[in-house]
């Protein structure tokens, strides 16, 4: 990093005394933002479909009236429905351009029905959808079990569809044309309105709201998706491949059929020419509303919107009078066009979050403190005996239950306990899944778990796993969804009133890429109280720098809370006069602040994970230096964190450091990212360690010496 | 000319009827209606253009002389009398043209000029046209929503014209093969109709094969190569446009069977080249030409009759055209032919 030469030495005189972090709004930010969004896929489109609808209602006479737009909607109605068909099968991974043959005939079909076979229009009009099914599945079974290239199939039943349509026009055609028929439902559905609406309108809305939820929220629709997605996965996952692809053609036949009984019941033609070149129209509008050719992806308010866009543009063209070859020219370029955009923009659009997505903020430190004294390393951890070494990997968190057993998460996502004569016997207590962080116990000993990636969770004292809360309120102002709980990180029962208090230390990363939210430096994670009167989920403090440790104070009025990154210790009040507000508490530490918990004697025991560094102090005052180490260098020779030497820092009652302990080796507990302090002995745990550790302490001191039933049961239950 | 003689007279008389009917109206519409004055002149003036319409003119598709010899009239017309044409072409896209007969509708025109892909198509547009008082003529190819005027050859009349011409040319027996256009229209229907009546009166006549080539110049000739293959002994085709019957005749060349198998069709200006060039054998005018300048006087009398309070809708009546027949001895005549490029 070169450009860390040309900065000025950082002057003691401009550092400030507590650390300041900025939480600029970004424009990078809001964009990366944005363009992770699932329905960032579908605005080019919208805004696509509002131009051309703008530009065309400017451009041609006559475009934007009353009349033009409820003739179209009419038409819109059908065409939209083969859209709808197309985009089921494009996401199932597939392709369908056997719709406008499909079409073709179910329009004959329909008509030859009422007309010249004399049913009523309630049999009829099943009957062709049943023959739409039946349609569909001559497509469906070759290509979902017999693996026949969907182009390759749907082709052949393109033509012999057409071939029947043609065949059916020439035997039946001439009486066809001539026999009456009317009927008033007939017309209704050909003509008629429904509530001001057009029929096909009203069907085609019926279809897509029932097909959308059906896509996007039903099993069926997330498998079929998942197949269009990657058939391979799908199929390792458990997914019946072959049926849902030759299910999506049904549904497809189906949909197909209902766009042709409506075309019939409109303009009551058996012409052999109906819907010949359909198909390449209705591609046309499903990709240029944003639906994938390749499969996987595509949503059916996409499908609408290009079909809007289509359509608009052709009857643009032909109030301008252009021939029909110049439109099928320019629906051609306009395909060619989205299939571009559509494949550049897959291509690049993670490429291109990734670029983007880590916007450093400026974090400024406190001078260091000198290292004689107080922060002078010793080696009191040095003499820990170890707890499940190499039988144990990763505790972030160690807490003891009332016997006096050790819990601790392992990255395997268990919660396992020692027990037994030198805590020898090691069982599972939990699986859980995810990765196990912060631990404390409630009042009923039911085991209270943060849970990275999964949220808030509760073990039962017989090892019942069950979710407190996964999800807040959303916020109203961000565009990532923070309604999920990315990254809970530890906890604390606030034993007033029987809620839990917990950090989420990042909304924009993940527990892979925790040390990311390091080189942004920005404010992302946030306070949540979880209420298990009432069950309700609340941030309490939101835009956080790195919120890890929680714990409720001695007193229970206030929450205190580690700010990792900012190496300081806040103090937010819960209760009385200053309930709301946050102030500092230990405000200036030599390193990366992990979990706090309750000491003896009202005091407070801290975990610090790493120590700070004056380069990286630098660094983290620079943000554009560390883009540009971002931009030129790779991820393994970035400047990270120094996380590989730790201590345990005693606080008094205020917030004063009182004492420190030190492993300057590192051989045993290279990184210290919690503490225990239980019937005189400290518990370390460690995110990256092989073992839980522990030390006998001078004296012996009570936890809470104001709840006399914790008192004598037991100190593990005060704090996390 | 004397069929249509009559049928201008018939129109005559539907106006009149109709003018009488609507007489019973209001003192406004009374006084719409010109009288014949003392001594008073049929000059222009008492009759003055109704100028500043619009007329919509949808075909089954342009670029084709036929449909392009109709605009070319129209558009002399809407010159004279300071009309405007709204062309809509759906370039043989039969769900196009029912949305481009709509576009005109929802554009309000005056009077829409329709020739029908098949009779079912447009007859909602059609009927909706004429509830928006928009006056409607079709020409040729007909709804089965009535229109005010409909401009056309009588293809059941022509249908038996061909077909003798066939019968004569095949010396009265042998096997015939029929190519035709869309099977679920009008003309096609009514055309096989007129045929079968001769076929029927010539039972040595046998018809080997009906097939439909949709109007498509490629389509009919790959169809009648295809019969060319499967019939040895075919006498002649019948082909119901002349852009299909020289796509046929071109696979008679190809198959070298030119003068054996005889060709009939329609329409003059394709169907006379191939006249002219020994490809066909007979063609049949329907005078397109005049069926545009048919159109026009109409709208002319239609804009009229608006003035004076009649309304679309009130009248149904139809111009039937004259059939000329073509063979290589008058080809050259003068007017018989057309270019529709004019």
């Amino acid at each position: 990093v070169t450009a860390l030469a040309h900065t000025p030495p950082l002057a003691a005189s401009a550092a400030p005394r507590t650390t300041r972090t900025r939480a600029l709004w970004s424009p990078r930010l809001f964009f990366a933002d944005l363009l992770g969004k699932k329905w960032m896929e579908s605005v080019v489109p919208s805004i696509l479909c509002v131009v051309v609808g703008v530009v065309l209602a400017l451009a041609v006479p006559h475009f934007a009236t009353v009349p033009t737009f409820f003739s179209l909607s009419r038409e819109y109605g059908e065409i939209a429905l083969l859209a709808v068909a197309e985009t089921i099968v494009l996401v199932s991974g597939g392709i369908d351009i056997s719709v406008g043959s499909t079409f073709a005939l179910a329009n004959i079909f329909v008509l030859i029905l009422l007309r010249l076979a004399g049913l009523s229009v309630a049999v009829a009009i099943p009957a062709t959808l049943a023959l739409g099914a039946v349609l569909g599945a001559l497509n469906g079974l070759p290509i979902g079990y017999l693996s026949v290239s969907p182009l390759l199939t749907t082709l052949v039943t393109l033509i012999v569809y057409r071939g029947i349509v043609t065949l059916l026009d020439v035997r039946v055609g001439g009486t066809l044309a001539r026999a009456s028929f009317s009927d008033a439902s007939w017309r209704l559905v050909g003509q008629g309105t429904v509530a001001g609406v057009p029929t096909s309108v009203g069907a085609l809305a019926i279809v897509a709201v029932a097909l959308h939820l059906f896509l996007s929220r039903s099993r069926f629709g997330w498998r079929l998706t998942a197949v269009g997605g990657d058939r391979r996965s799908a199929r390792h996952a458990g997914i019946d491949v072959d049926r849902l692809r030759a299910s999506a053609y049904v549904i497809s036949g189906m949909l197909s059929a209902l766009a042709g009984v409506l075309f019939a019941a409109r303009l009551g033609s058996g012409s052999a020419r109906t819907g010949e070149g359909l198909e390449f129209t209705v591609l046309t509008a499903v990709v240029v509303g944003g639906v994938s050719l390749l499969g996987g992806r595509g949503t059916i308010p996409r499908a609408l919107i290009g079909t809007a866009t289509v359509m608009m543009l052709s009857r643009g063209l032909l109030l301008l009078n252009a021939g029909s070859e110049v439109q099928q020219l320019i629906l051609a370029a306009v395909l060619l066009a989205a299939v571009g955009f559509d494949i550049k923009f897959m291509k690049h659009r993670w490429s291109l979050i990734q670029k983007i997505y880590i916007n450093p903020a400026s974090i400024e430190y406190p001078p260091l403190p000198d290292f004689s004294g107080l922060w002078a390393p010793n080696e009191r951890l040095r003499g820990a005996e170890p707890i499940g070494l190499d039988r144990i990997e990763g505790p972030e968190d160690v807490i003891l239950d009332r016997e006096g057993r050790v819990y601790a998460g392992t990255r395997e996502g268990e919660i396992v306990r020692f027990g037994g004569e030198g805590f020898a016997k090691r069982e599972v207590f939990a699986r859980v899944g995810g990765r196990p962080l912060g631990l404390a116990f409630d009042e009923a000993d039911d085991l209270v778990v943060c849970i990275g990636g999964m949220g808030l969770y509760a073990v039962t004292p017989d090892g019942a796993v069950r979710c407190l809360t996964d999800r807040t309120p959303r916020s109203l102002v961000r565009l990532i969804d923070d309604s999920r709980l990315r990254l809970a990180d530890d906890c604390d029962v606030d034993r007033l009133d029987g809620s839990i208090y917990f950090s989420e230390a990042t909304l924009r990363f993940e527990m892979e890429t925790w040390i990311l939210d390091c080189i942004e430096g920005r404010p992302n994670g946030r306070l949540v109280r979880y209420d298990p009167k009432t069950d309700r989920t609340e941030t309490v403090l939101k835009d956080v720098v790195f919120p890890n440790g929680v714990c409720v104070s001695h007193d229970g009025q206030s929450v205190l809370f580690c700010r990792t990154w900012a190496c300081d210790v806040q103090r937010l009040w819960i209760r009385g006069a200053r309930k709301g507000t946050v102030e500092p508490f230990c405000p200036s530490l030599p390193g990366y602040p992990d979990n706090i918990n309750k000491a003896s004697g009202g005091r407070y025991w801290l975990a610090l994970t790493g120590m700070r560094t004056p380069s990286f102090d630098l660094l983290m005052r620079m943000p554009r230096v560390r883009r540009r180490m971002m931009k030129r260098i790779p991820p393994h020779e970035w400047l990270y964190p120094n996380m590989n030497n730790g201590l345990v820092v005693l606080l008094s009652g205020e917030g004063e450091p009182l004492e420190t302990y030190w492993d300057p080796t590192g051989e045993k507990h290279p990184n210290i990212t919690s503490m225990r302090e239980y019937d005189g002995w400290l518990y370390l745990g460690g995110l990256n360690n092989n073992r839980i550790g522990r030390i006998r302490m001078a004296e012996k001191g009570e936890i809470d010496p104001s709840r006399g039933r914790l008192e004598t049961k037991g100190t593990s239950r005060a704090s996390v | 000319m004397n069929r249509l003689g009559v049928s201008l007279s018939i129109l005559g008389f539907v106006v009149s009827a109709a003018a009488c009917r609507s007489g019973h109206g209001t003192a406004n519409q009374e006084k719409a209606v010109p009288r014949a004055s003392s001594g008073g002149e049929l000059t222009a003036d008492r009759f003055p253009k109704i100028e500043g319409k619009t007329i919509g003119f949808v075909p089954i598709g342009l670029g084709t002389p036929l449909t392009e010899e109709w605009l070319y009239r129209l558009q002399r017309g809407a010159e004279r009398n300071h009309w405007a044409i709204a062309t809509r072409d759906p370039n043989w896209d039969a769900q196009a043209q029912p949305a481009a007969v709509q576009t005109l509708i929802d554009q309000r025109v005056d009077a829409l000029v329709v020739h029908n892909t098949d009779i079912n198509l447009n007859a909602e547009a059609l009927r909706r046209a004429e509830e928006a008082g928009i006056w409607t003529i079709t020409v040729n190819m007909a709804s089965s929503q009535l229109p005010s005027l409909h401009v056309g050859a009588e293809w059941g009349y022509g249908g038996g014209l061909q077909a003798q011409a066939l019968v004569d040319v095949c010396g009265g027996q042998g096997k015939v093969a029929l190519i035709t256009g869309d099977a679920s229209s009008q003309a096609t229907l009514d055309l096989l109709k007129g045929g079968q009546k001769v076929f029927d009166a010539n039972p040595k006549i046998s018809i080997v094969a009906t097939q439909a080539a949709n109007w498509d110049r490629t389509r009919a000739h790959d169809i009648a190569a295809t019969l060319l293959t499967q019939h040895a002994d075919l006498c002649g085709f019948w082909v119901f446009w002349d852009q299909m019957a020289y796509g046929s005749a071109l696979a008679v060349r190809e198959a070298g069977r030119q003068g054996k198998v005889h060709v009939v069709t329609m329409d003059s200006t394709i169907g006379c080249q191939g006249v002219g060039e020994g490809l066909i054998d007979v063609t049949f005018s329907f005078h397109v030409p005049e069926q545009g300048d048919q159109v026009v006087d109409a709208l002319a009398m239609f804009f009229q009759m608006g003035e004076q309070g009649v309304k679309p809708g009130q009248f149904r009546t139809a111009v039937w055209s004259e059939w000329t027949k073509i063979t290589r001895d008058n080809v050259g005549q003068p007017g018989l032919c057309y270019t529709g490029k004019t």
